[in-house]
């Protein structure tokens, strides 16, 4: 059983059903491309062979309450919450502020279906990869997110994909679309959780547009459970003058995979892609970024770092494409990686590909082990041996941590890296004032 | 206090100190002075245990504990401290909370109770201002973008804080200004007391002027040649090394 013979059952096209003959279409789109293989360039070091073969289900039966352990859903008011692929019934949000719309992609998909045609044609075109195809052919939880021009929401949004460990192998392809009109703003957090026993497959697919003038600030925190397999991906269109920052935060599932693509469509407009991962004994985390400068005067900053314990492997690709005539653009690029076992591996590939010649672009990449001289100064100074490892490798991923606005996210993730057996990491974090 | 006996150091197979004799008593301060290569900074590592460094003869006794079987952080435990000729960045991670981290590794290794979060943080503040540390470096990532006289004047803080019985200050002047050595010397001399040893490590007599020590030891080539009071620095500002050297080959 795969994958595609789980869809051939679950998914016989309905004639009736909203948008059918693009779903039909994006699900040829799936077959036709097929399971991506290690040939294939950007699949070169994960290899997806016997991760795609549960005996999947797309509802639990019945349906679970919330996971005790979830994180972060009493931190911000404004939420949805989806559990094992259904919208959770408690939603009781306060009412959003005029300008911000908020529906579920069900509610979409009942009442105004032709609003998304756009969207779903452009991610099963030609290009669709196999799993982008995937989603569209399969989404049914998601959200749909509309910002009216000028319209500031003060406080995160958080829609979060909660997974229990239920006996059937759950698959979902949630989808998220925000629309942020001009000169609008918006933090949304998107926060993928799995208990500890979780054997679901996810394949989430995020599509951004920051209109001219606005911000957006997408926090993707992956927490799946140490059995999931979760592939996911982020499209971003940006608009003049607008910014998007993206901070990708992955520590769970035994293969997980994000995939972020920034498009900067107009002068003026910037992007910051923020990473952290960390992986442990037998989990593998691959990041995938793309960001396409076709404007001039476009800015994009890129910093990811990962974390390897036990035979855990990580993996960072990341391209920056110039095009001809995006001149004056500014690209700066970093992946720095530390391994904490010898049997950890972490492959990281800066690739840049420059049509313009009047451009500012710099890169590094490094995978290192903890610094002797630094572990030592810490010993000489009174800290044991264990704590001043962890204490280094707390340190090693602030730079991005600090770079969280949210507070609440910011403590999550410190004891998050904290929790993790293989890591070791201070059982208490002070975080700088 | 501290007695080191004929020490031999090797590094990659290369014989660096060769039969090193020196005693320190309680409350004594000794300068080590010395030309460029001459093995002082290989005795200042040694002392503190930083690894890479592997001794082929001789022992170094602290407060009757062979010193060389201890790990550098034991070694802290027992109360010796070094000032870092070249302190360490450390992004990342809070000056204050890794003070607080090595304090209370010294407390559990003597077996006491860590320290109160209140306790703590007074003794850290009235050591920014004796010693004029700017308070923002405190809550900064340990030495990263500080000066080199912050850095220098960092180490003298730790040390201040951390109350060690054996300080070893490995050229804590070099790339000092007059007003910054002053500072550090001052806080060196705050804990001079009849309890406390110092062993200052520099290549020039000038930081000797603000930390005036009881014994001055010229090394050469791996080893003492001669020791003496603190004229015989002022000897050595006057006439360098060479006159010494000359005399002992």
């Amino acid at each position: 059983m795969s994958i595609l013979q789980t869809l051939a059952r679950e998914f016989a096209p309905d004639p009736s059903a909203p948008l059918a003959d693009l779903r039909a279409h994006a699900y040829a789109r799936a077959r036709q491309r097929g399971v991506p293989t290690p040939r294939d360039e950007a699949w070169k070091y994960t290899d997806l062979r016997g991760h795609l073969d549960g005996e999947y289900v797309v509802t639990a039966d019945p349906p679970h309450g919330a996971p005790a352990t979830a994180p972060l859903l009493d931190s911000t008011p404004h939420r949805l919450v989806f559990i094992d692929g259904v919208l959770a019934p408690d939603v009781a949000a306060p009412a959003l502020p005029p300008g911000v719309r908020l529906r579920t992609l069900a509610a979409v998909l009942a009442a105004d279906p032709a609003s998304l045609r756009a969207l779903m044609a452009r991610h099963a075109s030609e290009d669709a990869d196999f799993f982008t195809a995937l989603n569209m052919a399969c989404a049914r939880a998601g959200v749909v997110i509309e910002l009216a021009a000028g319209c500031q929401l003060e406080t995160p949004l958080l829609v979060a994909f909660l997974h229990t460990s239920a006996a059937e192998q759950l698959f979902s392809a949630p989808l998220v679309v925000v629309n942020a009109g001009a000169n609008s703003q918006l933090t949304l957090i998107e926060l993928h959780y799995g208990e500890a026993a979780a054997t679901n497959l996810a394949t989430p697919l995020t599509d951004l547009t920051a209109g001219a003038g606005s911000v957006i600030e997408h926090y993707r925190v992956q927490l799946e459970g140490a059995a999931a397999v979760h592939i996911g991906s982020v499209q971003a269109t940006i608009e003049r003058d607008a910014r998007v920052g993206s901070h990708s935060f992955a520590f769970g599932g035994k293969l997980a995979r994000v995939e972020i693509c920034a498009k900067l469509a107009a002068p003026g407009a910037s992007v910051v892609l923020n990473g952290l991962f960390a992986v442990a004994a037998g989990q593998h985390i691959d990041h995938q970024t793309r960001i396409e400068h076709e404007a001039p005067h476009t800015t994009s900053v890129e910093l990811y770092k990962g974390l390897a314990a036990g035979d855990g492997r990580g993996v960072f690709r990341g391209q920056i494409i110039v095009r001809p005539n995006a001149q004056k653009t500014s690209s700066r690029q970093a992946s720095h990686n530390l391994l904490l076992s010898p049997f950890a591996e972490i492959d990281t590939k800066p690739e840049l590909e420059i049509y313009a010649d009047d451009v500012a672009c710099a890169h590094g990449a490094t995978v290192g082990q903890l610094d002797d001289a630094a572990l030592f100064y810490l010993c000489s100074r009174g800290i044991p041996a264990a704590e001043a490892h962890a204490l280094l490798t707390f340190g090693f991923t602030q730079e991005v941590v600090e770079q969280v606005a949210f507070e609440p996210l910011r403590r999550l993730l410190a004891a998050r890296l904290a929790g993790s057996a293989d890591i070791p990491l201070p059982e208490r974090i002070e975080p700088a004032p | 206090m501290l007695s080191i006996q004929n020490l031999h150091v090797e590094i990659d197979g290369k014989p660096i100190l060769r039969g090193i004799n020196l005693e320190v008593g309680a409350g004594e301060v000794h300068a080590v002075m010395g030309p460029n290569g001459s093995g002082k900074s290989t005795l200042a590592h040694v002392l503190a245990g930083k690894p890479g460094y592997l001794v082929t003869a001789g022992t170094v006794t602290f407060k009757g504990q062979n010193l060389l079987a201890l790990a550098p952080e034991d070694r802290a435990g027992e109360g010796v401290f070094l000032a870092f000729q070249y302190p360490v960045e450390i992004p990342g991670v809070n000056n204050v909370y890794m003070l607080k981290a090595a304090l209370n590794g010294i407390r559990r290794y003597r077996g006491l109770s860590e320290i109160d979060a209140v306790e703590f943080l007074a003794r850290v503040k009235a050591k920014t201002v004796a010693l004029g540390l700017k308070e923002g470096l405190l809550n900064r990532p340990v030495n990263q973008g500080f000066s080199g006289g912050e850095k220098k004047r960092n180490e003298i803080f730790q040390m201040s804080v951390l109350e060690p019985a054996l300080a070893v200050l490995d050229e804590t002047d070099s790339g000092l200004d007059i007003d910054a050595l002053r500072i550090v010397a001052e806080g060196v001399n705050q804990l001079r007391d009849a309890a406390r040893s110092f062993v200052v490590v520099t290549h020039y007599q000038r930081l000797l002027d603000y930390i005036v020590p009881d014994f001055v030891h010229v090394l050469a080539q791996g080893q003492i040649i001669k020791s003496g009071s603190r004229e015989l620095a002022l000897e050595l500002e006057a006439r360098g090394y060479d006159w010494l050297l000359q005399a002992v080959a």
